[in-house]
């Protein structure tokens, strides 16, 4: 758990960030949103104290984090950015080294754990541990970054768009990928993002901000459903249904039970954006959805709405 | 490149070989290759742009020939030359020995460029063309009997060459190298200071040396306790003063470039990841820069080779001294003396020094 108190940065007499108050949850991935320059970068360096804030605190774990040096802080926080930053003169599992190696870690133990990382991040160790960064492409360079920001098995993960510099497609596998990771090991994630998509579909908690303050904390649907103001309406935009729907696979929307008789039938893996756009195709308002030959149950239109509908 | 290497071979093997004199100052009379030496000749110009039209891989070995035939025969027809002469006499390389090794010269260094892979067969000359040299078969040209002659002193001045170019070089990377560091922290003193290399830069060595006899003679004049440490205008202080500051720049502007241009997210990568300063320094910083920095580190030790020839000129000794004093009583056989080292000197140490870094650029994961 990450508690941001009070936070803020100046230089000289513009103001990056103000009276930022904010709790990260445990286990969660919180999406740090909002348009470019509005001090997201600020906010999110200042907690492995890259930046220094000119006032309020922060408390990782309920500790203040000025009692640590940085460097020590920083050891105990993976850290990922968009340029990706692998040392080029290193080969790929000397960089996922790099934090075990800074601690003094058995070398042995970690060259086993850079082999289940780079698994982890779907990368095969007896093909890739050798490798520079050079020959890697950049979904791949990346996947890298994530191992190597996992490699001491931090329990914080600041991460400032991670993917933002990669093409559509590899962003997309490397989403999928990074929310499964997530999943697994229920790191406490902190991702800098200006994609509204990016957030909604890997955001369990959204913290919109604007102009160096917090505009709206909250799950995706509360955002979409409950925007705190026309500004967080504005910026999600008039699709941001549409927007969180593409983000998920139907079968998270299936019921058990018979659908109407004549249902078009979609698979589970479909995202539920485009299992709405079969919906208006066909002219149905139910989907049968198979996995498969097996028949999962059926999703109907109402369901596709998420909480807002009450 | 091939075929303009073959327009000097040719006129080489026409033109004079050898020019014998009486003694080393007299005019004397030019003398040719014999009928079947120069069709030989001919034919090996032609050779390595004839090859380079069916296998583009294996001109060296032609150019190769060619560049040791040439050195061969300057050997041979100087020898044959001399027969039956007296002591004084000398017999010197004529325009078609430099002409004819000219273009072997180009046409080895362009067999090397089309084997980019395996650009050392441009250097397969070199073993041979030593062992002629070590063996003696060269003994009886010009050059190498007033080599002998001056012997000793020669190993000397060779001795004070290096020495000069090394301790320069050594004094600049160690006032360079942590300058290079300081001023690559910060924007500011980061682009005055690649101004001001780049602007002395284009000063030509003689100049700058020049320029910096001038003060110093005037401090040592004007503080007679400096005078009697050593330090005036004249000598091996104020060549060492200069040589230390010109190869500098290169040092300071290299080391400048290569730390500024390593990568910021990978710097930040390495901050956010808890790195120190030293150990982002030391394990990120040091290795990126080190193939340009070293770069730099090159050039500056191939300028001294140039730099410190000119030295002689204030009396700082080297090589440089037999050039100039070839120059004054117009022997050009002291001058070769001199020269040819020094240009061999700068060749080899630029080698050396670029294999260095091609090496370090493909074991630090650069494209080299
Ligand atoms: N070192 C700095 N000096 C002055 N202003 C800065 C500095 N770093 C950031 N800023 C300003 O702070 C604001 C927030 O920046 P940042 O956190 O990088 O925004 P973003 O939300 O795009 O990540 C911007 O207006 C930026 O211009
Ligand atoms: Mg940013």
């Amino acid at each position: 758990m990450i508690q941001v108190e009070h936070l803020e940065k100046r230089y000289g007499d513009s103001v990056a960030v103000q009276d930022l108050n904010l709790t990260f949850p445990e286990g969660q991935l919180t999406a740090l949103l909002g348009p470019s320059g509005c001090g997201k970068t600020t906010t999110l360096r200042m907690i492995n104290r890259l930046i220094e804030p000119t006032g309020g605190r922060i408390l990782l774990g309920g500790q203040d984090t000025r009692i640590l040096k940085p460097e020590a802080l920083r050891r105990s926080i993976g850290y990922v950015i968009q340029q990706i930053g692998l040392f080029p003169h290193l080969s790929v599992a000397q960089n996922v080294a790099t934090v075990p190696d800074l601690l003094g870690r058995d070398r042995r133990a970690t060259a086993q754990r850079v082999d289940e990382l780079l698994d982890l991040v779907g990368l095969d160790p007896a093909v890739y541990r050798g490798k520079r960064p050079a020959e890697l492409s950049g979904g791949q360079a990346q996947r890298v970054g994530v191992a190597r920001a996992l490699a001491a098995d931090p329990p914080v993960l600041l991460m400032d768009e991670p993917f933002g510099a990669l093409d559509p497609l590899a962003r997309d596998r490397l989403q999928d990928a990074f929310r499964d990771i997530q999943r697994r090991l229920g790191k406490t994630v902190v991702m800098v993002t200006h994609d509204i998509d990016e957030a909604l579909r890997l955001g369990d908690r959204v913290a919109l901000m604007r102009a160096g303050r917090l505009e709206q904390f909250g799950t995706p649907d509360d955002l979409i459903h409950r925007p705190a103001s026309e500004f967080v309406r504005d910026f999600l935009g008039e699709d941001a249904t549409l927007r969180q729907l593409a983000g998920r696979p139907v079968s998270a929307f299936v019921r058990a039970g018979l659908p109407s008789p004549g249902a078009p039938r979609v698979q589970a893996d479909l995202n539920a954006r485009s299992a709405l756009s079969v919906m208006l195709r066909e002219g149905h308002d139910t989907l049968e959805v198979l996995r498969g030959e097996e028949l999962l149950g059926h999703v109907a239109w109402q369901d596709l709405r998420g909480e807002g509908h009450a | 490149m091939l075929w303009l290497a073959a327009l000097p071979m040719l006129a080489g093997a026409w033109l004079p070989w050898v020019l014998l004199r009486p003694n080393r100052l007299a005019p004397g009379e030019y003398l040719r290759l014999p009928p079947a030496w120069v069709a030989l000749a001919a034919v090996l110009a032609l050779l390595p742009a004839l090859t380079g039209q069916v296998r583009r891989g294996l001109v060296w070995l032609p150019a190769t020939l060619a560049l040791l035939l040439g050195v061969w025969l300057l050997g041979g027809r100087t020898a044959a030359a001399l027969v039956g002469q007296a002591d004084f006499a000398r017999a010197s390389a004529a325009s078609g020995v430099w002409l004819y090794l000219l273009g072997a010269g180009v046409a080895t260094y362009a067999a090397g460029l089309a084997l980019p892979e395996r650009r050392w067969v441009a250097w397969l000359w070199l073993p041979p063309a030593l062992a002629l040299l070590l063996g003696g078969h060269l003994a009886d040209w010009s050059v190498l009997v007033e080599g002998r002659n001056e012997g000793p002193r020669w190993v000397q001045e060779l001795g004070q060459h290096l020495r000069l170019v090394g301790s320069a070089l050594g004094l600049s990377v160690l006032i360079g190298v942590p300058l290079a560091v300081w001023a690559a922290g910060r924007a500011r003193v980061a682009d005055a200071v690649l101004g001001v290399a780049n602007a002395v830069q284009t000063l030509p060595s003689l100049a700058l040396l020049g320029l910096l006899i001038a003060p110093l003679s005037a401090l040592a004049n004007a503080v007679p306790a400096l005078r009697e440490a050593g330090i005036s205008g004249i000598g091996v202080a104020p060549a060492l003063t200069a040589m230390t500051l010109y190869a500098l720049l290169p040092v300071l502007r290299n080391g400048v470039v290569a730390l500024r241009g390593v990568p910021t997210g990978v710097i930040d990568a390495a901050r956010g990841m808890g790195m120190t300063a030293s150990q982002r320094f030391w394990r990120v910083q040091v290795p990126l820069a080190l193939p340009v920095w070293l770069g730099g580190v090159r050039q500056a030790a191939v300028l001294l080779v140039g730099v410190a020839a000119v030295a002689a000129l204030i009396g700082a000794g080297g090589l440089g001294t037999y050039i100039f004093k070839g120059l004054q009583s117009a022997a050009s056989d002291l001058i070769l003396l001199g020269a040819v080292p020094a240009a061999l000197l700068a060749i080899l140490v630029d080698g050396a020094l670029r294999a260095l870094e091609g090496w370090l650029g493909r074991r630090l994961g650069r494209a080299a």
